[in-house]
């Protein structure tokens, strides 16, 4: 409880990892968040 | 920003004295924790008429498959592996006009063929005995129809004695090289860019901490500095004059990202998720991102989690829609990515995670079963994307994932 709920865990979740990718190429800023801020091309 | 950062440090300099166990932390285990695996289908599709392709106007569209496929695998108590891998399947109409309509035949990519993305990643981690100092190695690799990436990385956590506290530096390398593909129209007269690499180096340091048992923070500082062919081949530009050619963006840019992420429980059935980020970089772009997400317990082992994301950007320097750059500039891009623009995004997730796995017995002592599955996941969102003040993009993205213990 508390603490050790998955919930309560920081950062980025496996779950919404792709969504993190697409804004990253959608946007003009990304990083800080635990995933990858570049590699790939995302140029559609 | 100094502000933040200041406030923060007075935060985590107030230690607070709660033991708890997390994920990186290591306790002595007399049996080694299972192997898990993790399975993600997504679906992503965007639709908007900006595209950069054509020069900041024209279709958007695109669907995109991803299937993805996460390992981790306990060696011993101090040391596990990892591996991650994946395909991206998706058609795209703003690819398509690459070439005019007229020559499908002989174009590199379509709206009505497939074209594919595989990626790869390997991991090892070692945690010290005394289990509070962990390194990671990392490398990795994609490739699609237009640009081979390889990357790799390392990164060291280090918990405080009381497991309260941690501090994880991280740094990151990325190579990727271009297969030079630019606008038929244009091949014959484009003078050759001297690069046709791009590498990025990235380095980041995370602090953690446990204020008390209902409140966790950790502030994350990035640097990135980006390094050769940054623009994207086949984008056009039109200029005022009615002329066009490609995209040409500086060949450096670094990029200052500082994120805060808070989790907080609030009840038994309730906890806020909350994240910020500022954004600087030397193309011109400020940013803000706000996010905020509330598990909410409805039932035993289902939680529902509705959130919402807003992101504000300005646009860059060298940004300007169709055909309002001037032919003397020396760097022009029309992509709408680095225009100004106001982002919202709002979505659901479902999680069932049962005790015991789902279907099965509740009983330990008849869990005999080599492979479970721990738990089912469903995430739904909505993306719109403004452009002075008119919706530029919207996107919807549906997100399956699954996973599994193995004994």
């Amino acid at each position: 409880m508390y603490l050790n709920d998955e919930d309560m865990d920081l950062g980025i979740r496996s779950i919404e990892a792709e969504e993190s990718s697409f804004e990253s190429y959608r946007e003009g800023a990304s990083g800080a968040n635990g995933e990858k801020v570049g590699g790939g091309c995302g140029c559609n | 920003v100094q502000l933040i950062i200041l406030s923060i440090y007075i935060l985590f300099s107030c230690n607070a004295s709660i033991a708890q166990s997390q994920d990186d932390s290591i306790v002595s285990h007399e049996e080694l924790d299972p192997a898990t695996m993790n399975f993600i289908f997504s679906y992503y599709e965007q639709d908007g008429d900006h595209s950069p392709v054509t020069g900041g106007i024209g279709d958007e569209e695109l669907h995109d498959y991803i299937f993805k496929i996460l390992v981790n695998v306990p060696l011993n108590n101090n040391l596990s592996m990892s591996s991650s891998g994946g395909v991206d399947l998706y058609t795209s109409a703003s690819t398509d006009n690459i070439n005019n309509e007229h020559d499908q035949l002989v174009t590199e990519t379509s709206a009505s063929y497939i074209d594919a993305r595989f990626y790869g990643k390997m991991g090892v981690k070692s945690k010290r005995n005394d289990g509070r100092t962990t390194i990671g190695l990392n490398g990795g690799f994609s490739k699609e129809w237009d640009l081979g990436s390889l990357n790799g990385g390392m990164y060291l956590a280090h918990f405080s004695k009381d497991k309260n506290s941690q501090i994880k530096l991280r740094a990151y390398y990325f190579h990727d090289k271009w297969d030079m593909i630019y606008p038929e129209e244009l091949r014959k007269t484009i003078i050759e860019p001297e690069h046709d690499v791009k590498q990025l180096f990235d380095a980041s340091i995370t602090l953690t901490q446990v204020f008390n048992k209902r409140l966790k923070a950790s502030l994350t500082i990035e640097s990135v500095y980006q390094y050769g062919f940054l623009s994207t081949p086949f984008h056009r530009v039109y200029f005022t004059d009615t002329t066009h050619y490609i995209e040409r963006l500086p060949d450096q840019r670094f990029k200052l990202p500082i994120g805060l992420y808070m989790t907080y429980y609030m009840n038994d059935w309730s906890i806020l998720r909350t994240y910020y980020r500022y954004y600087s970089d030397d193309f011109g772009i400020k940013a803000h991102t706000f996010e905020f997400e509330i598990p909410l317990k409805v039932l035993p082992f289902i939680v529902v989690s509705p959130f919402y994301r807003f992101h504000t950007q300005t646009g860059s320097e060298y940004f300007k829609p169709f055909a309002k750059h001037d032919i003397n500039s020396i760097y022009h891009s029309s992509d709408h990515d680095l225009a100004p623009l106001n982002a919202h995004k709002i979505g659901i997730g479902f999680k069932y995670s049962p005790l015991f796995g789902v279907l099965n017995k509740m009983d330990l002592s008849k869990l005999t079963k080599k492979l479970r599955l721990k738990k089912l996941e469903l995430r739904v969102s909505k993306y719109f994307r403004m452009y002075e003040s008119r919706l530029s993009l919207k996107a919807f993205m549906a997100t399956l994932g699954t996973s599994y213990s193995i004994k």
